[in-house]
Order: C-alpha cells, then structure tokens, then sequence
C-alpha cells in the first residue's frame, strides 16, 4: 500500500500518454473510455487509502529510494488526502460529463491536470511542487480554450497571470534554497525557524512572494480577473474542475506553506482575515450585477473562497473546521451548478440570465438541481453549505468577531438574491411551453448522473454533517494538533 | 548551507535587473508578443539566479574525478533545466495562442484580453 501514492500520480499520466497516441489511430472513439478507466482507477486507490488515513496514519513514499532530504517524498496525511478525494470526484464526473462531447487530446489533457493537482498534494519536495503546480496550470490553460472564439483570450489572459504567478512562486523557492539549502519540507520546518532570527526580512520576502502568487492562483480580490473570464468561457467540465478543484490548489498550498510549515513568530491571521473579507464583499457585489449566468458563478467562486479564507484567518480551530468542510462542500456545490448551468445553456442555446425567463424548454432536472445548488450555497437547511457557514460564523463569534459573523450573513443573503434571480427566471410561466417541446430530451442520461451524485453529496453531506467532519478531522488534526 | 545572499554577487544584481525589466514588459507592454517577451526575460533573471545559487569562484562539479573536495552544488543547475522546459512550454503555448487570436480580431493589442471588441 505504501507505493499507492506514486500510483495515483503516475496511472493517469501514463495514460495520458496512450491517450495522445490513440488518438491518432482509428480507435479515436475509446480515448474517453480509456480516460475514464485510468481516473476511476486512481480515485478507487485514492479511496483505499481512506481507512489507514483517517486512523490517523501517514503513508509516506520515496521516490528511487533515496530517503528524506535527498530525494523527493510524497506523503499523503490527512489534509492531502481530502483535497485528493475532491480532485478525483470531480474529474471522474468531468470525463464521464465530456465522454459524448469531447474526444482525443482533451482527455490526455484532463488527466494531466489530474496528475499534477494529486502531484502537488502529495509531494514535499518545494520545487517538486512548483513542477507539479505548473504541469496543471499548463494543462488548464488549454483546457480553458473552447469552441468559443472569446476564450482564446481567456486562455492568454489566464496563462500570463497564471505564469507570473509561478514565476514569483519559483523566485521565493530559491531564496528559500539560498538560505536553508533544502527543499524538503519536512528540513525546512526546521531550518526556518533557525533563519528566521537571523534574517526576518528574507523570509518575509518569500513569505510575500508566495502570498502574492497563490493569491493570484486562488482568484482572491485584486488579482482576481482571470477567473470569470477562464471560468465562464471554458467547457462545462473544465469550468467545474477550475472552480472546484483548481481554485482550491492555492489554498492548499497556503494551508501547507503557512500554516504547517512556517510557523514563525509573524501571525498572518489577521491578513488572512481580512483579504478573505475584501474577496467576498466584492466577490458578492459583482456577481449581483452579472448578466452572463456562468460568469455570474465564477464571481459566485470569488465569494466563497473568501469565506474559506476567513474562516482560515480566524485562526480556531472551529474555523479551521468550517473552512476545510466548506472547500470540499464549495466543490460538490459549485461542481452541480455549474453542471447544470451548462446543461441550461447547452439546451436552449442562451447564456444571459434574463433571456432565460420564459423558457419551457430546459428540462426539468437541470433547473431543479440548480435549485438545490443555489439553495445549499446560500446556506440553507439541510444542506451542506449551511453547516460550513455555520461553524464558520460560530468561529467568528466565539473569537468576539461579530462584524465579520454579521457580513457572512448579510452575504448569504446578497447570494440569495443573484442566485434566487436566476432561479426565478428558470421557473417562471413558460409562455411557450406547449409549441416549443422539442429539445428536453436531448442530454444524455449519463450527464444526469453526474449530476445527481454532486447533489446526492450535498445532501448527504448536509443531513449527516459528522460524516463529513469525520472525513476532515486528520487534516485539521494537522495544523491544530 | 550556501552563501547566496550573504553577499550578494554581480550575478544577483543582473538576476534582479533581468526580473523586473520582465515584470515591466509584461505589466506595461500594449502588445501580446511583447508580453510573452517579457514573461521569458523575467523566468530568465530566475533561471539566472538559481544558477549563480549553485556557482563558486574556483570550484567544480565531481564528475567522474577522484579526491575533489570543495565542489559546487550541482542541485540548481539540474533544476533549472525544468524550469527552461517548462519556460519553453509556455511561450510556444502562448505564441500559438496569439496566432490564433491574431487570426480572428487582427490585431496584437492587449485591449483584446479585456474583452473589448468582443461580440
């Protein structure tokens, strides 16, 4: 078991591999199938990890056997393990979603992405990270280019800030190297501390180079202008993977970085607090006024990455709880909407918010589950992003924060009114339902079942809420021990 | 541990000058291929950088030599060469890019990425 975690990197990136070979032969139709087998694998191994996990073991992996500050080690605990298990979910439902749409090269891409976003969790080498981190941005890059001609821009747009962003990344790795001399993780929590008294503003330096990068990387406030672009322009499955699980890369990383690593005497709690404040206020206020519906999600994104920030910066462990459960429930929830939000729009053929009043041809399920998407990250009971906010809040609340739990509520309700707007729109009469029947049966079943099993989660997730804070226990286990 | 920053070089200093005379290009620069420029001169001052990490006046590399003692850290040069990759990967990724959004609005201006001019 104990190679598993090179496994899970190294099946999908094989295949991608084959992949791009059949599809130059005439088994073009397979590549799909082929995609969906190596991703189901590794999710399926990624799962049998579970239980030794959340016993609370580390399974720990050196690559070419050379051991810990010479080689490069992977290690999944508890905090990896549930960022990989929302990574794989969300890419077993992309491919199954893209199976009838897409074919070739764009699954080898996918399941590039896939290897680099497990890469990135498991690895603990920092320049390994860097290689990873940039093997799926890379991918996402092209993955982000659709059939639309305006996400051509979105791409280069996305892969210029993307870019700076891990160049700043890789610059404060090296300083890291010049002053501790390893880029083992586990070393260099010893080595920072023992920096840190001689040489603070160095490590300050690479603390603000980092911060800037993954803040760029997690679309927090002012560099936050590729996410609606990319989000809203790439493809159904690519939109729910960047806003899933790719937005969340640069959380991780600041959870690993600061928060398990750098321990130094400079608290960023209250930074983290308040750009997490600054990203949902805006966030919120600017998805109000969205015309385009998948634009108006990925503003939605910007907010709800503020709120795991805050509950982050809050600095408890409740709120440390609140914000792991909400980045994997902000997964299930943003997966299913924007799932249906393409399906929506794949059935009528319209993207503005108001142009969707009135139309009796969106089928049923689609307008439903977007519904209880809506519903669950607003925060409504039973489901599960009630139950997110809810610690989160608390945590506010127990640290005397009160104006900071007053302006989640009163973003709860700024999202109940963009989403409930579009909600509105999608049940309204339908003027023309009887003459314009035709196209309701045209997604396949299979779509469905994506579906259906991201909104299954959010239920499940929002009526047994301790299987869920079972399942994030370990990672908080990680920073508050 | 090595001294990189403890006195800082010549090489440092260029390192610095090659990364912000990059940040300016791709911040500044209207024009697209001018931005890529600029994205390779600023991964070029960190490529620079990491080399003069692993570089000491009069030392050398233990390859295939018997008795050195004092050799340098050959870790930054080996790195480095992914970075050079990953560089490359990104600018013909971006030069494809450009081609193609040349093709449909016929111009290089920066303005296209804001949208502007779209629909």
């Amino acid at each position: 078991m104990s190679n598993f975690p090179i496994l899970i990197v190294a099946l999908p990136l094989c295949f991608a591999f084959f992949i791009s070979l059949l599809s130059l032969t005439k088994l073009n139709r397979f590549c799909g199938h082929l995609a969906l087998l190596s991703v189901g694998v590794s999710f399926v191994l990624t799962l049998c990890l579970g239980p030794r996990i959340l016993a609370g073991e580390k399974i720990a992996y050196s690559l070419g056997n050379w051991p810990a500050p010479l080689g490069i080690n992977l290690l999944v605990d508890g905090l990896s393990y549930l960022l990989s298990l929302i990574f794989g979910l969300l890419v077993l439902l992309s491919v199954i979603y893209s199976l009838e749409d897409h074919k070739g090269k764009y699954f080898s891409l996918v399941l590039i992405l896939y290897a680099g976003m497990n890469g990135v969790v498991f690895t603990r080498d920092l320049f390994n990270l860097y290689v990873f981190w940039e093997i799926l941005s890379i991918s996402a890059y092209i993955l982000v280019v659709s059939p639309q001609p305006a996400s051509l821009r979105a791409s280069l747009l996305y892969l210029f800030l993307g870019s700076l962003a891990t160049a700043l990344f890789l610059l404060g790795v090296g300083i890291i190297y010049a002053l501790a001399g390893t880029f083992d993780m586990d070393a260099l929590a010893r080595e920072i501390p023992v920096i840190w008294r001689t040489q603070p503003l160095a490590i300050l330096l690479v603390g603000a180079l980092f911060l800037v990068s993954l803040g760029i990387k997690s679309g927090l406030f002012p560099m936050y202008v590729w996410v609606p672009e990319a989000h809203s322009l790439a493809p159904t499955p690519i939109s729910v993977l960047l806003s899933g699980a790719v937005l969340k890369i640069g959380i991780y990383i600041f959870i690993r970085l600061f928060l398990t690593l750098f321990r130094t005497e400079v608290s960023l709690e209250g930074l983290i607090l308040y750009w997490g404040l600054i990203s949902m206020v805006f966030g919120g206020c600017l998805a109000l006024v969205q015309e385009d519906l998948k634009r108006m999600l990925a503003y939605s994104s910007i907010n709800q990455v503020g709120l795991i920030l805050i509950g982050i910066g809050l600095g408890t462990k409740l709120g440390m709880e609140g914000s792991l459960y909400h980045l994997f429930n902000h997964a299930l929830i943003k997966g299913s909407l924007f799932f249906s939000a393409g399906m929506i729009i794949e059935s009528t053929g319209k993207r503005r918010i108001r142009e969707l009043k009135g139309n009796g041809i969106v089928p049923f399920f689609p307008r439903f589950s977007f519904l209880m998407g809506a519903l669950a990250i607003i925060g409504v009971p039973p489901l599960n992003g009630f139950i997110s906010k809810w610690l989160i809040c608390r945590a506010a609340v127990e640290r005397g924060n009160l104006i900071v739990a007053a302006l989640i509520l009163i973003f709860g309700i700024v999202a109940a009114v963009y989403y409930l707007k579009v909600v509105q729109n999608l049940f309204s009469v339908a003027k023309m339902c009887q003459t314009e029947k035709r196209q309701s049966s045209s997604i396949p079943w299979i779509k469905y079942t994506c579906l259906g099993t991201l909104l299954g989660g959010s239920l499940v997730f929002g009526l047994l809420p301790s299987q869920g804070l079972y399942l994030i226990r370990e990672a908080v286990a990680l920073i508050f021990p | 541990m090595i001294e990189g920053l403890r006195e800082s070089r010549v090489s440092d200093k260029i390192a610095l000058t090659l990364f912000l005379i990059g940040l300016y290009g791709l911040i500044a620069k209207k024009n697209l291929i001018k931005k890529v420029m600029g994205l390779n001169i600023l991964t070029s001052g960190i490529v620079l950088f990491f080399i003069s990490l692993g570089y000491e006046k009069g030392l050398t590399a233990p390859i295939m030599e018997k008795g050195i003692t004092d050799v340098v850290d050959p870790l930054p040069q080996a790195l480095m060469l992914t970075t050079i990759v990953i560089g490359v990967c990104i600018t013909a990724l971006a030069l494809s890019l450009i081609v193609r959004i040349y093709r449909r609005y016929s111009s290089l201006d920066v303005k296209i990425l804001t949208g502007e001019g779209d629909e």
